[in-house]
């Protein structure tokens, strides 16, 4: 199984070019999260791209008259692959043709991950992708994670990811960038907890409304208060700021959280959890928090 | 050429995400916009959380002139008498059928869960109410234990089966594997897919293009952590498929998101829980 980032490749395309430096950088921190070959610059195999889903009737034996001389063949597109019945057994098709092929699946309908992890998992050897989709493509955190706990492959570095995130923002640019907050693997918000049963669930056991450990991915578990926090959420999160609550005071506590996170249509600030919790509790967080 | 059917979930499932709150007059509105696009059914909420909930389900059943309205619940006596109260199409029942789920929130054993459920789906079905069963956690559950579950409650009068990929780790292989296992015992079968690996729409794709009918979105893909299948993004790859009709075609869904958007008050690139990256150019070759 090989594994290519061209990250570095689409940035370079879309005019941001990484100095030496956080090339080195980067390139330490894809190999740690599982990567196997971060690629700067032009494919050096051949290339042919089948955009569309009706590429499927290509034959693959005619795809050796675009090898070259044994090296690796690159196939771009077929982001809607995954809409024809015999997706499978094109890809098996590919993979029985013996060329040395490293599809690069376009992910304009959103199944690059899927087409990308179905070729792995049915044998087929490389894989071009990129953090987090830039240039449509399949994105690598999804599939090195993805890989991991299907036990297809370990990584044990998969927690520099937020540090990957960090490099990357800066190396294209937030304003072109921006990764969404709840974006798989990398979104801010992955591990933030508010609804009842979901809080319920946390404390009883995390596994059960979570498919990894946050650590896995670098990440943090955080519990957030809002229109759906109730009881077992306000007990946990005075406890976390080591504020003393009394059970009379807590169902009172939550109705106030609820209520203003009906207000504000979002999830309250520590500080307005803080007010309420004085207005409720009649103690001052600075006074009694952690005593 | 069959027809693959839409159950949007964003007023249940989405508002779970963490610092969404739909007033009951954001829900009637939302609920008009899928009414108006040709969203088949409308997930409208928890009757188990009160009056309040319980009013605005109404509310949303009310607003709505073509789609059918269904609501979640737990496999609870109470919660079953607060749905029937509703008026609700369809009464959802959420059965937890993983080991872990059924140990670690149930606290009950797989046997006693299941007699469990049963119990509840024919409460529902003998008060006349339409019951779709919903296998939580079914991607980590036991294939063996979902089926019996699956044939018993097809004998209870439950027509629809939810297959739940509660924490998205479903591969659209496993996807399409569990849609032809649970079609052995019952007539529908439905997908809720969650996005935790990026996969959430391709997983629903595989899982219909396996014979499922009913396929749940939201809209802007919002839901807990990485969110659930998205409306537009999963009509936009289903609408390149030509073994099924959909209920409502891309440019609907499209106009359901764009106009649901400011409802959201979010960022709307933030709100599809994808990269902001998708606008930049294919990589050249």
């Amino acid at each position: 199984m090989r594994i290519t980032d061209v990250t570095l490749a689409c940035l370079r395309a879309a005019g941001r070019a990484a100095g030496a430096e956080e090339v080195d950088l980067w390139r330490g921190l894809l190999l740690a999260a599982g990567a196997d070959r971060i690629e700067d610059g032009p494919a050096s195999g051949g290339c042919i791209a089948l955009y569309r889903a009706s590429s499927l009737d290509f034959e693959p034996e005619e795809l050796a008259a675009f090898a070259d001389s044994g090296r690796r063949l690159r196939i771009f597109g077929l982001d809607d692959a995954l809409s024809r019945e015999d997706y499978r057994a094109f890809l098996a098709r590919l993979r029985q043709s013996g060329l040395p092929l490293e599809p690069a699946f376009g992910n304009a309908f959103g199944c690059a991950t899927a087409l990308g992890l179905t070729w792995l998992e049915e044998g087929g050897e490389g894989l071009v992708c990129s953090f987090a989709g830039i240039g449509n493509l399949a994105p690598l955190e999804e599939i090195l994670t993805a890989l991991h706990i299907f036990g297809l492959r370990q990584s044990s570095g998969l927690h520099v990811l937020p540090r990957a995130l960090a490099l990357f923002s800066r190396l294209g640019g937030l304003e072109r960038v921006s990764v969404g907050e709840s974006k798989a693997v990398l979104g801010r918000l992955l591990f933030t907890v508010e609804s009842g049963v979901h809080v319920d669930g946390l404390l009883k056991d995390a596994a059960l409304y979570e498919p990894f450990a946050p650590e896995l991915v670098g990440a943090e578990r955080r519990l957030a208060l809002g229109a759906y926090s109730g009881r077992s959420a306000v007990r946990l999160r005075c406890s976390l700021a080591g504020l003393p609550c009394a059970e009379g005071q807590e169902a009172e506590l939550a109705r106030a959280v609820r209520a203003q996170g009906r207000r504000c249509g979002r999830c309250l600030e520590d500080d307005e959890f803080f007010a309420l919790y004085e207005r409720v509790c009649g103690r001052r967080h600075a006074d009694v928090a952690g005593a | 050429m069959r027809m693959l059917r839409v159950l949007d979930v964003t007023l249940r499932d989405g508002a779970q995400a963490p610092g969404f709150f739909f007033s009951r007059e954001n829900k009637v509105r939302l609920a008009r916009l899928l009414d108006a696009a040709g969203v088949s059914w409308i997930e409208a909420g928890i009757p188990g959380m009160g009056k309040e909930e319980r009013g605005d389900i109404r509310a949303v059943k009310q607003a709505c002139s073509s789609a059918r309205v269904s609501t979640w619940n737990r496999a609870r006596r109470e919660d079953i008498e607060a749905a029937l109260d509703c008026g609700a199409d369809l009464l959802h029942i959420c059965m937890p059928v993983s080991k872990l789920h059924i140990l670690k929130k149930l606290g009950m054993n797989p046997e006693e869960a299941a007699a469990g459920y049963l119990k509840c789906a024919a409460r529902a079905c003998g008060r006349g109410a339409a019951v779709s069963a919903g296998f939580e956690d079914a991607s980590r559950a036991d294939e063996g234990f979902m089926l019996r579950l699956a044939l018993s409650l097809a004998e209870e009068g439950v027509s629809r089966i939810r297959i739940s990929d509660t924490v998205g780790v479903l591969t659209p292989l496993r996807a399409a594997s569990l849609v032809r296992l649970l079609a052995a015992a019952v007539p529908e079968l439905e997908i809720h897919a969650h996005n935790d690996l990026g996969m959430a729409e391709a997983n629903s794709l595989c899982a219909a293009l396996a014979g499922a009918t009913y396929v749940n979105t939201s809209v802007l893909g919002i839901g807990e952590r990485a969110g659930n299948c998205g409306l537009a993004r999963f009509t936009r790859l289903a609408a390149r498929c030509a073994l099924f009709a959909l209920d409502l075609g891309e440019e609907e869904a499209a106009r359901v998101e764009r106009e649901a958007a400011p409802l959201l008050r979010r960022d709307e690139a933030l709100l599809s829980g994808r990269s902001g990256v998708w606008n930049m150019r294919r990589l050249p070759l």
